[in-house]
């Protein structure tokens, strides 16, 4: 972390002690140094990005910190405390009753990531039974409120849909439902929007950004796409072959981006014509538009 | 690094098996009227059967069969196979179809009773050594559709390929593209299948002579040796007579379960 | 469009009989045992009297038309070794033969699909580490070798049959519900705290049961010409027995029959999976 003060502003500013502090060694038998001393937090009611290449651990980490790596062989180490507990030391028991209910989990793969032989609305119920046992009318207006809360219309017809009677982005918009039907604390969204076109990504980071607004969500967001990760964020994690390179805040990362790994994939950015050769559009200008862009104040 | 431990114990047996004629301290039918049923001792290691014939000996030669008999058979089956797979490649649509129906009826009926039948047209009592090599044949021949499938596939992906068509296109011979693309393309699945088959047949050769339709006497096989367990009600008193068998039967099909992927299965 | 797809199973049913006993037929004819008995080599017999007893030698297909005339009827003929019809032979074994399969195969089945669902369940190395241990050892038994082990333990036949089963149906199985189970929606909802019963139940067995019902497919084809062994060694007085019993006296009338009785009962097996698991995955 190379800006303690930042982090301890932003501490202030949310009120309260860091949400979620991993500290991750992971090894997988075939790849060992899978994540070498990957170190970071996030406070109550931020969204960090997480940035890397494919292969450089970025979901190995979300894995890691819902505890779902299931491979032979497989080895973490380090520490992971959330909310006051140590996730390492939780039982498979104590994992399932946070896994949904505290954390939630997007996937990349929209369409794969529901059950295709259930409808919707089954899913929407198993996801909400798995940590509440209520009454039908109950589950189904709190249903209803989470499908709304993502622009999803909660008709009957919608609920009785199989999956592949979706679109992609219909189909992210009902996993981010079931992610968010709990309130989770803490959303981890891995690679969310890389396989949406660039409209229907645009919307969904909008939604993300709305849903951290108005449920005070944290969110952990894993993207290879640099740009779309700056709209979002508050601060931007950088990972390199198992390794956090750069954590700092989004500006900081356009305007002064530490580490060599981070200035080329700053530099590999699309230029807009006209924009001076050192950076590809210019740090002000930037966080102007990924405000607006996000719908940020 | 496991699988090259599985490789040098394989060999280790297989050696043992081909030199049995110097290791082993006697031959595999000479008979000891005066010592039958010994137990072991210092001059039969592993006791002597019922006609008085050392069992450490015939155990070395019967793994000599076996080990050899099974990659034979499954040399013939691919073999079979490849004939097949370069004769539809090359014929015309007719033959291709004729013969793949073939093969699906040969995949679809029980393969150990035309085993039977078809042993049963040929002579029973016949030399030993014409025994092996009728087992032999007719293992490796009648198992060959599993393997026709599979490479019949192999060679109809890789004449659509690229490559392939490019070399047609340069105006190689049918008989060039065969040899210089085609086998060498085909190798990787051919010794996957030759791996696949070789411990399926050693136990096909180990039903067929316990069953009296293999090898036959006095020449040892592992089926041959494990007709001992008809006597059965003597098998908890005399462990010697089948452990070892079972033990070195299991441990080379364990072997070979490792040798293609380099992991326990 | 289902009464089609059963339509064309059945015709290729019978299809691959009729063809197999054609096969049959014509080995029948050509092989140079035929109409060779023991008689033949007994030397207080004189050649005359025998060949007398021969039948008339007639061609291939009218053999065959014959034949199957004989079926039609319920005259699957005489068996030459036995002298007794060998449709009253089938009468009295088949059950039998059934019988251990049902019992022998179905606990296999049973046996390999739990062992499997175990070891997705709990992926603990003792779960996988049990089942692939006995697996393997009973992969490197022949099946015969199997069948007198378990006549010395004192159980019947169909528990041999269990242990030919139950291997090849585990290796299988594991291997499909891993990958169903590799699925990215089961980890999804495994990520939304679903319980582990529920994940088995609803996400991970629907997605595999086409190819399970295969395997149920494939232990029924694999299950009954391991009988042969089995049978002849435990002395099980079925039809797999009685064609050891066929081939050691060279009779090769009964051996035709029994090979084409036992390509009903293996295509019947293989066709009941291939349309059931098409219907599932039709459905779905």
């Amino acid at each position: 972390m190379s800006t303690p003060s930042l982090l301890t502003l932003h501490a202030a500013v949310s009120g309260g002690g860091s949400l979620l502090a991993a500290t991750l060694e992971l090894d997988y038998p075939n790849k060992p140094g899978a994540l070498r001393g990957v170190s970071f937090d996030i406070e109550a009611g931020e969204i960090v990005g997480l940035i890397g290449e494919s292969g450089s651990g970025k979901s190995s980490v979300a894995m890691c910190l819902m505890r779902l790596l299931r491979a032979r062989g497989t080895r973490l180490r380090g520490s992971i405390r959330f909310d006051g507990r140590d996730l390492l030391a939780s039982s498979e028991r104590e994992m399932r009753r946070i896994r949904g209910r505290d954390i939630g989990l997007v996937l990349q793969s929209p369409l794969a990531s529901l059950n295709p032989m259930l409808r919707v609305g089954a899913q929407m119920a198993e996801a909400w039974r798995a940590h509440r046992s209520t009454s039908n009318e109950q589950m189904r207006g709190e249903i209803a409120r989470a499908m709304e809360m993502v622009s999803l219309p909660s008709t009957d017809e919608f609920l009785r849909r199989y999956p592949r009677q979706l679109s992609v982005g219909l189909a992210q918009r009902v996993l981010i439902a079931m992610a968010i039907l709990h309130r989770p604390k803490l959303l981890i969204a891995d690679e969310p929007t890389s396989a949406l076109d660039v409209i229907t990504s645009a919307e969904i980071l909008k939604l993300f950004a709305r849903l951290n607004r108005e449920l005070g969500m944290a969110i952990l967001f894993i993207s290879h796409d640099l740009l779309s990760v700056a709209a979002l964020c508050h601060r931007v994690a950088i990972m390199k072959s198992g390794e956090l390179v750069e954590c700092a805040p989004a500006a900081r990362i356009f305007a002064a981006p530490a580490h060599p790994y981070t200035r080329e994939l700053v530099a590999a950015l699309p230029r807009m014509p006209g924009a001076p050769d050192q950076l590809p559009v210019s740090s002000t200008n930037l966080s102007t538009a990924i405000e607006k862009m996000a719908g940020l104040p | 690094m496991l699988r090259w431990s599985a490789v040098a114990a394989l060999l280790a047996i297989l050696a043992a098996g081909l030199f049995a004629n110097w290791i082993a301290p006697h031959g595999y039918a000479d008979q000891d009227r005066e010592s039958p049923n010994l137990s072991p001792s210092r001059q039969y290691p592993l006791g002597t059967d019922e006609l008085g014939r050392d069992r450490f000996s015939r155990l070395l030669y019967g793994t000599r069969v076996s080990l050899l008999l099974a990659p034979a058979a499954a040399a013939i089956s691919i073999a079979v196979a490849v004939a097949l797979g370069g004769f539809t490649a090359y014929a015309g649509a007719g033959w291709a179809r004729a013969s793949s129906l073939v093969t699906d009826l040969m995949l679809s009926l029980p393969t150990i009773l035309i085993l039977l039948t078809v042993r049963a047209m040929l002579p029973l009592n016949v030399s030993a050594l014409a025994s092996i090599v009728i087992t032999c044949v007719l293992i490796g021949a009648l198992n060959y559709p599993p393997a026709a499938r599979v490479i019949g596939a192999g060679v109809d992906a890789l004449l659509k390929s690229d490559f392939i068509l490019q070399a047609r296109a340069t105006g190689q011979s049918p008989g060039r593209i065969l040899i210089r693309q085609l086998m060498p393309g085909i190798r990787p699945v051919l010794i996957a299948q030759f791996w696949l088959l070789v411990p399926v047949f050693v136990m096909a050769e180990a039903n067929l002579s316990l069953l009296g339709l293999g090898v036959s006497e006095p020449m040892p096989s592992w089926g041959n040796l494990l007709r001992e367990l008809e006597n059965y009600s003597a098998i908890p008193e005399r462990p010697w007579v089948l452990a070892p068998l079972g033990v070195l039967m299991v441990t080379v099909l364990c072997l070979y379960a490792i040798l293609p992927s380099g992991e326990p299965a | 469009m289902a009464l089609r797809f059963l339509a064309k199973h059945a015709v290729r049913l019978v299809l691959t009989v009729l063809i197999a006993g054609l096969l049959g037929a014509a080995l029948v004819r050509i092989a140079p045992a035929f109409g060779v008995s023991e008689q033949e080599l007994d030397p207080r017999l004189s050649r005359e009297f025998v060949q007398g007893q021969r039948p008339e030698p007639v061609g291939i297909l009218r053999y065959y038309g014959q034949f199957l005339y004989g079926v039609a009827h319920g005259d699957f003929g005489e068996s030459p070794s036995l002298q007794r019809p060998i449709g009253e032979l089938l009468r009295e074994r088949l059950p039998v033969s059934l019988e251990n399969l049902a019992f022998g195969a179905g606990a296999g089945i049973v046996l390999g699909f739990l062992c499997a669902m175990v070891a997705v369940v709990f992926r603990s190395p003792l779960a996988r580490a049990v089942p692939v241990a006995s697996s393997t050892v009973l992969l490197s038994l022949p099946s015969a070798a199997l069948g007198l082990l378990f006549l010395l333990a004192g159980w019947p036949p169909a528990m041999a049959l269990t242990a030919v089963v139950f291997p090849r149906v585990y290796r299988y199985s594991a291997a499909v519900l891993a990958r169903s189970a590799d699925a990215s929606h089961v980890l999804a909802a495994r990520a939304r705290g679903v319980s582990p019963g529920r994940i088995l139940c609803v996400h991970v067995l629907p997605g595999a049961a086409p190819q399970l019902l295969a395997i149920v497919g494939m232990a029924i084809s694999l299950g009954f010409p391991a009988l042969v062994p089995i049978e002849a060694v435990c002395d099980s007085p079925g039809v797999m027995q009685l064609a050891l019993k066929a081939a050691m006296a060279r009779d090769l009338p009964l051996l035709v029959v029994l090979t084409m009785v036992a390509s009903v009962v293996v295509l019947i097996g293989n066709a009941a999976a291939d349309i059931s698991s098409d219907v599932l995955r039709r459905e779905s």
